[in-house]
């Protein structure tokens, strides 16, 4: 290949795909906005009309406030399910017994829909702060010990041998010679957690809470307030759009900084 | 215990089950060996014969067979500072050349300025930083000899630990080893399938046969030391050898006759 033809072809792929995911964005904004002129409906306000009320919102409103309850019951849940499916996960991953008398339940609960888990967290634990945040760490737990229980039967089994004839003490050999091996699952784990948690967060919320972003977005859709309720999902989604990008990525990044 | 260790080894029979088909491997049977305590003992053996099987069990990182592995003075294995530098470098990759050496050491020893000093000797000084996977094969090895010596070990087991190295850097290494071994004295039992190495290295080299193995011949390497490696007594004491016993190194006994060859198979 000649110079002059790769050249071209180097900055097309290396400069216009932000202007090209812009660009896209733009044409998503304007089919709503065509949407929305077309329809010249109440249930289909168009995207200014949206900012207006997330800006009034959140001067004005409780935004902020449900935002961050939201927020708190994510990151409990998150850390609940994290800490209990992890320890669970490496004690299957490594008690044969364990994992052939727990494996059926875990099956069952993976199973078990998330809506169900929430009402039976309600109805047995009160509607309560304690009972949703169980009922959504429940939904994320059995995924979190599957992903783990498959990383800890992948284990390096010869880097333990080290530890264990230099005789590492055994919290280091658990933080130094078993953790950093899960970190590949453990990032996968968080990743969907994060994922699948903020979603089913809204859910209980509207259940069984009487505030958060569920428990707002309840109210719009009970008053018909379309603005309103896009206007709270678009500022949820860009905060744990925010989370990801500068908080989960950049955590990957330094624990795999070793892989180059 | 403080001092270099000695060893008892009475390896009666050691198997490996074999899931596939459900029998079993006899790897090692009537095996005996002691090593005095600060010699430095090289064990020659065909592949596969059960080199690295029978380091794994003076390392009691296998505990399961008929025999007794233990100090001469009757203390379990486990009561001396025993270090391992395995077939393959096993270092850590999330760890840096400087924490892969630091992390084998109590850190209340204060040892932290050793692990530096002697990665710094291996001519490591300008990777401390750098992540092993950056580093060549042989940096890597020098990286598990430094941890290797780093706990001031009082038995030291080396298992092929410079195979597959090009010749030059192979032998400064082993130069390493010496200068280290020399400058504090410690039990070494190193695993080779190279008799020239052996020779260069050891006090003393034990062959064994071939699976399942025991010791076929017990020889002394009076060389002086230092020793060079291109010293011509070093060929010529491998030639000797080799006439004395001409199929030792296929793990068969020498024509000498004073063993049967029934570890043929
Ligand atoms: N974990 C194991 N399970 C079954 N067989 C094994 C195992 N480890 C080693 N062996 C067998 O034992 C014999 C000796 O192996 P090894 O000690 O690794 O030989 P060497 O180190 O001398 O090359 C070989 O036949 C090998 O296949
Ligand atoms: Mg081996």
């Amino acid at each position: 290949m000649s110079r002059s033809e790769s050249a071209p072809a180097g900055t097309r792929a290396g400069l216009s795909a932000p202007w090209l995911r812009l660009a896209s964005f733009v044409l998503l904004i304007a089919v709503w906005e065509a949407s929305a002129v077309l329809a010249q409906s109440r249930v289909l306000p168009d995207p200014w009309r949206v900012a207006l009320t997330f800006w009034d919102h959140l001067l004005h409103g409780s935004l902020l406030w449900d935002l961050g309850i939201t927020l708190l019951r994510v990151i409990a849940a998150f850390v609940l399910a994290m800490i209990c499916g992890t320890a669970l996960g490496i004690v299957m991953g490594q008690r044969k017994q364990v994992d052939v008398i727990l494996d059926g339940w875990l099956i069952l609960f993976l199973n078990i829909p998330a809506l169900v888990t929430i009402i039976l967290c309600y109805v047995w634990f009160g509607l309560t702060e304690v009972a949703a945040i169980l009922a959504v760490a429940l939904n994320k737990f059995p995924n979190v010990v599957v992903t783990i229980r498959e990383g800890t039967r992948a284990l390096d089994r010869e880097l333990l041998e080290v530890a264990a004839v230099f005789r590492v003490d055994r919290r280091r050999t658990f933080t130094q010679f078993f953790l950093p091996q899960l970190y590949p699952y453990l990032m996968v784990s968080a990743r969907s957690g994060i994922a699948l948690i903020w979603k089913i967060v809204l859910v209980v919320e509207l259940l069984g809470r009487s505030d958060g972003i569920g428990f707002q977005i309840g109210i719009f859709f009970q008053m018909f307030d379309i603005a309103g309720l896009l206007a709270y999902t678009l500022a949820f989604v860009i905060v744990m759009l925010f989370i990801e990008i500068g908080l989960v990525e950049p955590m990957e990044r330094h624990m795999t900084r070793w892989r180059k | 215990m403080t001092g270099a260790a000695a060893l008892d080894i009475r390896i009666d029979r050691k198997t490996f089950r074999m899931p596939a088909n459900g029998g079993s491997r006899v790897a090692i049977e009537g095996l005996a060996l002691s090593v005095p305590a600060a010699q430095f003992l090289c064990i020659v053996g065909p592949s596969g014969c059960g080199k690295t099987t029978l380091m794994n069990l003076i390392a009691r990182l296998d505990r399961e067979a008929e025999g007794t592995v233990q100090l001469s003075d009757g203390t379990p294995v486990e009561s001396a500072r025993i270090a391992y530098m395995f077939q393959t470098p096993r270092l850590l990759p999330w760890l840096s050349v400087r924490d892969n050496v630091r992390i084998v050491l109590d850190q209340a020893e204060g040892a932290e300025g050793r692990a530096e000093a002697l990665l710094r000797q291996m001519e490591l000084g300008d990777s401390l930083d750098d992540f092993p996977n950056r580093l060549s094969g042989g940096m890597q090895r020098r990286v598990a000899l430094a941890r290797a010596f780093v706990t001031e070990p009082q038995l030291l087991l080396l298992d092929e630990p410079f195979v597959s190295l090009d010749l030059p850097v192979g032998n400064r290494l082993r130069g390493l080893l010496l200068d280290l071994w020399r400058a504090r004295p410690t039990t070494v039992v190193f695993v080779t399938h190279d008799l020239r190495e052996a020779i260069y290295l050891a006090d003393r080299i034990v062959f064994l046969s071939r699976g399942p193995s025991k010791v076929i011949l017990d020889e002394t390497v009076g060389l002086t030391r230092p020793r060079d490696v291109e010293d011509p007594a070093i060929d010529r004491f491998r030639i000797d050898l080799l006439e004395r016993h001409s199929s030792l190194l296929h793990g068969l006994a020498g024509a000498s006759g004073d063993q049967t060859p029934g570890a043929v198979q």
